[in-house]
Formats: structure tokens, sequence, C-alpha cells
């Protein structure tokens, strides 16, 4: 007698199907016995009273598929648990023709679901353009979450769709909401009446959650990927986005979010809206404001303003009210700001700002150069210096962890904290460092418990500095909504919990970071 | 103004701009309509009185039922001939393949893109008041509720429990030992080691709701609903066995909270009701339709209210 036996990872079946398996597999010549149920830890305690469990059974979980037979030749046992998938197919509760459910291409996903009428397309990025084309072929919207697309074949995909009245989302489009449904890197918030049209990923995050924080919400939020908005590109997709939502009945204001878009690409965008109707925020990070608002757009200065101007034009508030607000809250700032200062010695001068997220890079060089000199980043931007070497930093250093050459064979810092965590060690132990400055960004796709990453970290630097008679700041914005799979308010509590500095937006982080620098001196 | 303090900078300063926020429908016109479609509302007919807001993703499919899971709950798209059920949306139209997103919001849900208000549709009640209760009559169903789960419930169900010669249909080694285990924990549940049985039970059986897990969920309602009756207060026991009955599947799951909470699906509703209210005939039909359920779902659901009724009632106040 020989017992063999089959686990299948993940495949359920209902009893009615279970037990026609059963029957048939017992009806076989040569069966003495068998047993086909799923893998709870109690039915794996019958089978082990049974003699039928095997070894391979004990790792099962209760969606697992077990089948056990016991037969009088080991040959019997060996082709009924080779032919055991025919069984099953035989009685599936599934359809054969189901079977592809992970489809392997387009034509697979769009046999599936023929309704579909967007795809996103994540795949190295040398066949990305062509899934692409596939897609719109297809007649289907698409969102390139790849990057690395040649710069020739994107224009060419954007002029396609455009002809065929197409979105084409992306090359390297982190994040979309389309019809309240959140598309790779995004937060669950509020429905509303603000569209959002960006050419940044987490720029597009925060200021969706700030407006979903504060009590309004999102009509569409259409990513264009950060390149199309440069010269090449044109804002192919960046102006039929702004066309889209104008024409859309459930958006009532407009909000634009970007780093400054050329000049000819902000020309385009000025002749669409000029016979728009509905009001338009424009955060262009770092661009003249004056020229946005000869343009006829209200300018703002940073994500957190544009969101909730956007949001006071939703409300129907007065955005000169709002404004009034932000700067006095920014008044309060200063005095934590004078408070945390004294704390720190004569040889603590330099911010270390660390961020998983690209457009905070940015939005926080733009508000240090304001006041601050030697600011240095991998990534640049204004009047900032490039870094020598990414990985050392230099005075006020500025970087984004998802960069190419952080990235390399790792998964984003979104979602992997492993290169910050190091990071922020090594900054703690840095006599200079006067201010560490985070952001943490929730949702789909993010790491599903950033606490668990980042506060033994945060308390590792708060004892090496104590440990060294220093004090120092760690500042942190958190990104994303209560609804997100992580909750934000437990996120805020954990962080507060290690005497972190935990601020409501990027950029008031950034603010409070850089008055605590000028108070210092 | 909000006052900062060192330990709380988590403040919103713009919290008297505050106010909720919600459209109820979803177009986005002109450019391209393919990116939404308008269905008529008669496609659901009807949904569930527990659904939970959240963004569901699909856990399992079958030919009548599709379920949706979220972290915390369930929801299964449902053919009619399934029926209502607290955590159900029943449809019209159902085609397995093609169902592929569901969005629970406060006053709508979203079905593959495609924005329903709820307040257009029919909302399915799935609780119980029992009200003017006659003990005799309901002594009376029980039996013809009995009988009939005797006659009707299918070969491998756990109605051996009420019929000692129903145990010659489980013929395999596994089949014995797993009623030779269900017996034993049913012991142990009547003799008030409750948690003992609870957990020799829970997740044993075929199928992807294991029979016990089945039992367990019919063993709470009857509890539920002697406790009405008999104004006895078995809430705490009931959160006891949910807890020791809960693993880790969350089809399980879901129907194992309903039934802790009273919730109940059409056809045991129904069933239910006649036996508390109706005629002998209802009762043998309802009876009939519910040992219909799954392969042996439906009367393993019986088979535990039953025996949760049985023993509960004699207990009465003392519980």
């Amino acid at each position: 007698m020989i017992i063999k036996g089959i686990l299948k990872t993940g495949e359920y079946f209902d009893s009615v199907s279970l037990m026609m398996v059963s029957k048939e597999i017992n009806e076989q010549d040569g069966i003495i016995d068998s047993a086909v149920v799923m893998g709870t830890k109690e039915n794996r305690e019958i089978l082990k009273a049974s003699g039928l469990l095997i070894s391979e059974f004990e790792k099962a979980s209760d969606t697992d598929l077990l089948i056990a037979v016991k037969a009088k030749a080991e040959k019997t046992a060996n082709n009924m648990i080779a032919n055991i998938d025919e069984f099953l197919n035989k009685l599936s509760t599934e359809d054969t023709s189901d079977k592809s459910f992970t489809p392997k291409s387009i034509e697979g996903a769009k046999h599936i679901l023929p309704d579909a009428n967007l795809a996103l397309i994540s795949v190295p990025g040398k066949y990305a353009a062509n899934e692409a084309q596939k897609a719109l072929d297809k007649n289907l919207h698409v969102m390139i979450f790849s990057d690395n697309v040649p710069f020739k074949e994107e224009i060419a995909l954007k002029q396609f769709a455009k002809e065929k009245g197409l979105l084409l989302m992306g090359p390297d489009c982190g994040t979309a909401i389309i019809n309240g449904v959140p598309l790779a890197f995004a937060n669950v918030v509020n429905r509303g009446d603000i569209g959002i049209v960006a050419a940044s990923g987490t720029g597009l995050q925060e200021v969706s959650c700030i407006i979903s924080n504060n009590g309004a919400g999102i009509s569409q939020a259409i990513g264009t990927g950060g390149r199309d908005i440069k010269q090449e590109v044109g804002g192919l997709m960046f102006v039929e986005s702004i066309k889209l939502l104008l024409d859309d009945e459930d958006t009532k204001v407009i909000l634009l979010v970007s780093k400054p878009p050329h000049e000819e690409v902000v020309g385009k965008i000025a002749k669409v809206l000029e016979n728009g109707k509905k009001p338009v925020v424009a955060v262009f990070l770092g661009a003249d404001i004056e020229m946005i608002e000869n343009y006829g757009m209200i300018s703002a200065e940073t994500l957190e303003q544009g969101a909730l101007l956007a949001l006071a034009l939703s409300h129907g508030k007065n955005i000169e009210e709002m404004k009034a607000q932000i700067q006095k809250r920014d008044l309060e700032i200063r005095g934590i700001a004078k408070n945390e200062a004294i704390k720190l010695n004569k040889n603590q001068k330099y911010i270390r700002a660390l961020f998983s997220g690209g457009t905070f890079c940015g939005e926080t060089q733009v508000i240090l150069t304001q006041d601050l000199e030697n600011i240095y980043s991998n990534v640049p931007v204004g009047k900032s210096h490039r870094l020598k070497d990414s990985l050392k930093s230099e005075k006020h250093t500025v970087i984004d962890l998802g960069a190419d050459e952080f990235t390399v064979g790792k998964p984003h810092p979104m979602i992997d904290y492993s290169t910050r965590n190091k990071r922020i060690i090594d900054e703690a132990n840095d006599p200079e460092t006067a201010v560490i400055l985070l952001d943490i960004v929730l949702g789909f796709g993010s790491n599903k418990n950033p606490l668990a990453e980042i506060v033994p970290v945060i308390k590792e630097a708060k004892t090496i500095v104590q440990n060294n008679g220093r004090h120092l700041p760690i500042i942190c914005s958190v990104v994303g909504t209560d609804k997100d799979p992580q909750n934000r308010s437990l996120v805020v509590k954990g962080l507060e919990e290690t005497r972190a500095l935990v601020l409501e937006s990027n950029a008031a982080a950034s603010k409070l970071t850089s008055h605590i620098i000028k108070k210092s001196k | 103004m909000i006052a900062i303090t060192e330990n709380s900078l988590y403040f919103n300063p713009y919290k008297n701009i505050k106010k909720s926020y919600r459209v109820d429908k979803v177009k986005f016109t002109n450019y391209q309509k393919s990116m939404s479609k308008i269905h008529q509302t008669n496609f659901i007919k009807s949904y569930g009185d527990n659904l939970s807001n959240g963004i569901y993703s699909i856990h399992s499919r079958f030919n009548n039922v599709i379920n949706f899971i979220s972290e915390y709950s369930l929801v299964s798209i449902v053919k009619e001939e399934i029926g209502a059920g607290p955590l159900n949306i029943v449809i019209s139209e159902f085609d397995r393949k093609h169902i592929y997103s569901l969005t629970i919001e406060d006053k709508s849900f979203i079905l593959n893109g495609i924005k329903y208000n709820i307040d257009a549709l029919k909302q399915f009640a799935s609780t119980i008041k029992c009200e003017h209760i006659i003990i005799n009559k309901l002594l009376s169903n029980l039996k013809v509720f009995e009988n009939c789960l005797q006659i009707n419930s299918p070969s491998k169900s756990l109605a051996f429990l009420i019929e000692e010669k129903r145990k010659n249909n489980f013929k395999t080694t596994f089949e014995k030992n797993f009623a030779q285990r269900i017996e034993s924990a049913v012991s142990k549940i009547f003799l008030s080691h409750f948690m003992d049985g609870v957990k020799e039970i829970k997740g044993t059986g075929f199928g992807f709701t294991p029979s016990g897990d089945d039992f367990i969920c019919g063993l709470l309602h009857g509890m539920n609903i002697v406790s009405q009756i008999f104004h006895t207060d078995l809430k705490k026991l009931m959160n006891e066995i949910y807890y020791a009955a809960k693993g880790n599947n969350p089809i399980s799951n879901g129907f194992l909270r309903c039934a802790k909470q009273g919730l109940m699906f059409e056809k045991f509703k129904n069933l239910v009701f006649s036996i508390l209210y109706l005629d002998e005939k209802q009762v043998f039909e309802n009876t009939k339709k519910m040992c219909a359920v799954g392969a042996t779902s439906g009367a393993d659901m019986g088979v535990g209210f039953l025996k949760a009724f049985e023993y509960f009632s004699k207990q009465g106040i003392a519980i």
C-alpha cells in the first residue's frame, strides 16, 4: 500500500465539486481510500488520524486544496496524482476558458474582460511602448507605469492616442484615480468635484490626500508622466487631460500639478483655458508665479497651497481667506522652530532631507532655497547644486531615494525602507546634522506596515544623538488618508510616539525645517 | 487657531471649512463615452443591509457567486437564485467572467466601474424580530423541521447528528474520522464545554466553507433566536464562540460574523420565519429549499440551528 498526495495552493472549490472528485477517485481501480479537502488545520488533523497526511500537507493553509490517495500499488497512486487536474478541470467551478485569468498578453486580458477600457502597463521599459501600442489599437486608454521608454516612442504613442481620442498616461506614471478607481501608487480618497492633472506622481498623491482629508474630493486624477510637460512632448496629454476635465460635468475646479512646464507648453495650456469657465489652480513648483497668473490661472507655491485653494473654490470660499489661514499657520510653525533651534548645538548646521517621493524632493528644494544657501541634491532643482556623490551628504542635502542610483535592482523606497533607514542612522551619527526631514507615503502599492520599518530606526537615531549629548529634530509628513490600508491616523500616532514632529504636509514640514536652521544661526 | 504643541503637530488649520462632500453619479462626459456607462438600475435586484464601505478585490468565483473581500469585510455578488443576504448584492444577467471590481461607498456602490445609487435600490433586511411567539406552535414547527431535515438533508451532511443511521453514508476513512470528530465536538458543546467543542468542529469538512463552520453559524443563529424569545443574554457566549471559530477563511469568517449578529441569508430567514410564525407546510417547503443550499451547507446550518434551539431553550432563563 502506498499513500500519495498533492497540495494545490490557492485553489478553491465548492463542496459539491470536491465530493464529486472524491467519489470519482474512489471508484478508480486500485484505489483503497482517498480524501479531497480544503487544507484547514482541523482537516489536516483528520487526515492524520486517517493515515492520509503526507509531510507536504503540513504547510497548507485554509485556502489550499489537499488531495490524498491510498492505493494498492505505487503506480496506481502516481497515475492518480498525475491525472488529478483532469478530474478537477472536469468538475471545477471555473470553466477551463477561465483558466487564463492571469493573462499573459493584452489580447488575453481583453478576452477575459471585453468591457475593459483601460490598460495599465508595467513591463520593462523597452517592451512598454509595444504593449501600449497594442492597447491603443484595441481602443483602450493606457497608463504606462514603466519608465525608461524612449522619448521618441512616448511622443509617437501620445500623438496616436490623441488622434484616437484616448488617454495615454505615462510613461513613468506612478499614480492616477480614474472614475474612483485608484491605479498603481494611489490613495483611497473621497469622490468630489476637483479634477487633477499631474505630471508628478507623489504630487498628485499629496494634493488628492490633502483635499480628501479636509472634506472635499476628487472627480478624476489623471497622471501624464513627468516628461509630458517638456518641450519635446509638448504637453500632449497634459493639454488633452485639461480638455477632458473642462468637459466633465462632475468637475467644478481644476488643479494642475507639475514642475515648471516648458514655456511652449504653458502657452498651449493657456490657449485651452481661454474659453474654459472653470477655475484653474496651478502648482508648477518653482515656476514664475506672475507668468502663471498672466495666463488666467490661480498660482500656488506649494502642493499644500494648491490643494487648499482648489478646496476653497470647490466649497465656494474666498481663496484669499485660505491664503491668510495658511500664513497664520506658518507663523505658528516659526514658534515651534524657535523652540527646536535653541536645543541644537553650534556644530549642528545642516538639513538632511531623505525622500521616497521625487516631487517632495523638488518641492522642499524650492522652499529651502527661498531662505537658505548651499542646498545640494542628487536631483537638483533651481538654485540647488548637484551632489558629487548621492551616497554622501554635503551641507544641506535633499535626496530623492527613488532616483535610479538607489533603485537599480531594488524595490522603490516607498516599499522598501532599508536604504533610507541606513541613511537616517548615518545622518544621526553626523555631528553636523541639525534636522532630518522625511516623507512617509501611504496607499496602495506602498509599504503595508510603515511603522514597523521606520519607528525602530527613529528610536535608534534618537538614542545615538542622546548618547552624544545632542538634540535632533526628526520631522515627517505623512501622505495618505484614514481609508488607506495603512490608516494615516494610526501612522501619525505611531510616529508621534517616537517624538518625531509630524506635520500636515511636506510644505509645512519643509518650512519648519527651514525655520529651525534660520533660527539656529 | 489650533494650538500647536511639541508633541502634537498633526493639526488641521482648515477644519472650519470641512464639510462632507459627495457626488451621486460618475460621468466622464464627451471626451470618451466609453469611460463610463450608465446601466439601468433594475440590473441590481437587491443589496444587503450589512455591506461595509471599502475597495474590494475578487476572492473567489463560483458558478453563481463571486466573493469580493476587502481588508475587513466580505461582499458576494450573487445570481437571483442564490437569493438576498446581509452581504449580498443580487444581480440579474449574472456573468461571472465579467464581474471584476467593486467599491462600496456610503450611499452607493461601484460595480465594474459603474456607480449605483443605493437610494434607488431595494435593501434586503436580514434580521428577524421575535414577538408574540406561540411556544406550542413553535415546538410543533421545530419537530416538523427536524423531520424534514432527516428526509431532505444530503447524505454527507451533519444530519447524522439527528438521525444516527445516516452515519453509514460516511464511507472513507477520512469521512468516518470526520463524523467521529463532529460527534465528539458536538457532545462537548452540549455538555457546556463550548469552546473545546467549537475549536474541535471548526474548519472540518469538505468544500470551501467547511461543514463545521456552517454548523457553528446555525448554532449562533439558534442562540440569537432563543435569546430573543426567552429574553436571555447570550451575547458574551456568542462572542466567545465567534472568536473561537474564526479562522483564516474570509468567507467563513464573514458568515460567522453575520450569524453572531443575527443577520440571515434570505433562504435561512424564510425558514426561521416559518418556524416562528407560519404553518407546517411552509416549514416543510422552506426546509427543503434550505437543504438545497450548497452541497451540505444549508443542511449543516439547519442542524446547528436545531441543536442550539433544543439545548438553549431547555436551559431557558437560567443561562
